[in-house]
């Protein structure tokens, strides 16, 4: 049989619905309670919070949704939280989209994992498992999560999986109390647990807009310093910005658009509650599935759409922007760093932060030696801005505002055989 | 490639099948279905033939319908068949069905039940 490459087959749906208003990936939140209460989490609430639970939508409500899903195109979902399994019900609604043939990917922090947990998604393979790690110590994950014991559990529950040769990830969330860990953290993933480690430092207001995850948050500059102790990292930074800085590579980059991610497109995301929107992160213009179906949604005006154009364009980049809450205090910021002449430094940090929205960064550089960030609109999205230098000095702050990108999807070939096996996620 | 015999074969329960960007995919979902870390792709003949096979159907059943269906010699047609057929199995798609229900101790029933 023809063995073709996952990123091939995924490339050719997103391409086949490029632009298009489907639903190829759904986030799905089925909680927002979780036993841990980290200090840099963006939505959690406590195990016994009694009004989050009854509000959360029920296991048959949950089948409908699947079905609508499913009679949408979807293929990916991703549960997430709060924590999954927080929901004792979680592995029957798991069982639910596995049998109507999604491609499901959980999100966990694999303190809850059980061994008959375990032995349920050895049975219903999941298409990948990630856990979040919050240290490679004790004393570092439990000043993160901010409960007694959450690290054994978390170990165990790592244990547990790997025993059963699940498609483990683990990755983590640097914060200030945790990155001097990040880099054995990796190692502890990658030699000791034989798995994949990643890491991203992106840290949001709590959707409550509360701003105490913020407290946590890297700086720009640190976040660069991390990603810098990593060569591959380093080298991606010289790649992207080489390309970036290319002669005319920014020609068609100059647009009004705000959005052209896949959010509210080829790509949205139900809370708890049964409220879907763009992303997870983006709770403005919901809209009440309860009260409706997802097929009506889908006719309904995206959140975004009068911003710009849908999607990205076949013919390559278009800007992308994030929404206020995501980058609310990074709209601007300023390093110290000794002239102008660091503008390809400071592109490969920009390339950084928009590669963790799965963009590459573009940035014009200091070539334009003057400030055109643009005003917040009135929805407080962020608008389209650029790297610029402050008043000149012989060592002038560098102002960074941001631009994102997408990348152009990467061309799909036809799949010709009679049955193809798709591997290599 | 699994030996394809005269049985007659069908979709294994332990797979979905789906319909995405106008192609068939095929999703192992559960333990019994192969390599659960595959998903699977029909071109269009691949996806007629998938959905013959969700009835009970012979190789020589399914040649017959591609016969009638598509300008292709019964030889050609039963060859080509005969190894996807194979490779189905081989991937744990389909189950023979003598195979399947004897594994399931189902066969006496299902016999008892058609009046055999």
């Amino acid at each position: 049989m023809q063995v073709a490459e996952y990123s091939r087959f995924s490339g050719l749906v997103h391409e086949k619905y490029l632009g298009k208003r489907a639903p190829v990936e759904v986030s799905i939140e089925v909680t927002h309670r979780c036993p841990l209460e980290c200090l840099h989490c963006y939505n959690n609430l406590p195990m016994a919070d009694v009004e989050a639970r009854s509000s959360e939508m029920t296991l048959a409500e949950h089948c409908r949704l699947l079905d609508e899903l499913r009679d949408a195109g979807c293929l990916w979902v991703l549960y997430t939280g709060g924590e999954i399994f927080a929901r004792k019900d979680f592995p029957d609604i798991y069982k639910e989209a596995k049998k109507r043939g999604f491609l499901v990917t959980l999100f966990t922090n694999g303190t809850l994992i059980t061994p008959a947990v375990a032995d349920m998604l050895a049975e219903w393979r999941p298409f990948a498992i990630e856990i979040t790690l919050y240290g490679a110590t004790q004393e570092t994950y439990e000043a993160l999560t901010q409960i007694p014991g959450s690290f054994e559990r978390c170990m165990r529950g790592i244990r547990l999986l790997q025993e059963r040769n699940l498609p483990l990830k683990l990755k983590t969330v640097p914060t200030s109390v945790n990155r001097h860990e990040v880099y054995e953290m990796k190692r502890l993933a990658e030699e000791e647990f034989g798995v994949e480690f990643k890491f991203d430092p992106l840290v949001n207001p709590r959707i409550d807009c509360s701003a105490s995850p913020l407290g946590v948050r890297l700086s720009p500059e640190e976040v660069v310093a991390l990603d810098y102790h990593d060569p591959k990292r380093r080298a991606e930074y010289g790649r992207l910005a080489a390309h970036d800085l290319a002669e005319g590579a920014g020609a068609e980059r100059d647009t009004d658009h705000v959005y052209s991610c896949g959010g509210g497109i080829s790509a949205c995301a139900v809370d708890p509650t049964g409220k879907m929107s763009i992303c997870v992160i983006s709770h403005q213009d919901t809209y009440d599935w309860r009260s409706g179906s997802f097929q009506d949604s889908c006719g309904r005006r995206a959140p975004r759409s009068g911003h710009g154009k849908h999607a990205a364009t076949a013919a390559g980049f278009s800007p992308f922007a994030a929404c206020v809450r995501l980058t609310a205090n990074w709209r601007w910021a300023t390093l110290s760093l000794p002239s102008t002449s660091c503008a390809k430094w400071l592109t490969c940090a920009l390339t950084r932060w928009a590669w963790k929205f799965r963009s590459t960064a573009i940035v014009p550089c200091a070539r334009a030696a003057r400030d055109i960030r643009k005003p917040w609109n009135p929805r407080n999205e962020l608008r389209i801005t650029r790297l610029t230098s402050g008043p000149g000095c012989h060592a002038p702050p560098i102002r960074l505002c941001f631009q994102f990108c997408n990348r152009k999807k990467g061309a799909a070939r036809a799949l010709v055989a009679p049955a193809v096996r798709i591997t290599g996620k | 490639m699994t030996e394809v015999g005269r049985e007659k074969y069908l979709r294994s329960s332990a797979v979905v099948s789906r319909v995405i960007a106008d192609e068939t995919l095929v999703v192992p979902i559960r333990g019994g279905a192969g390599d659960l870390d595959s998903i699977f792709s029909f071109n269009p003949l691949g996806s007629d033939l998938w959905s013959l096979l969700e009835k009970e159907m012979s190789v020589e059943e399914m040649t017959s319908w591609v016969t009638d269906h598509y300008e292709v010699s019964e030889d050609q047609a039963l060859g080509d068949i005969r190894e996807f057929v194979g490779e189905l199995l081989g991937a744990g798609l389909v189950t023979s069905v003598t195979q399947s229900l004897a594994s399931t101790g189902e066969l006496e029933t299902v016999h008892a039940s058609r009046g055999i």
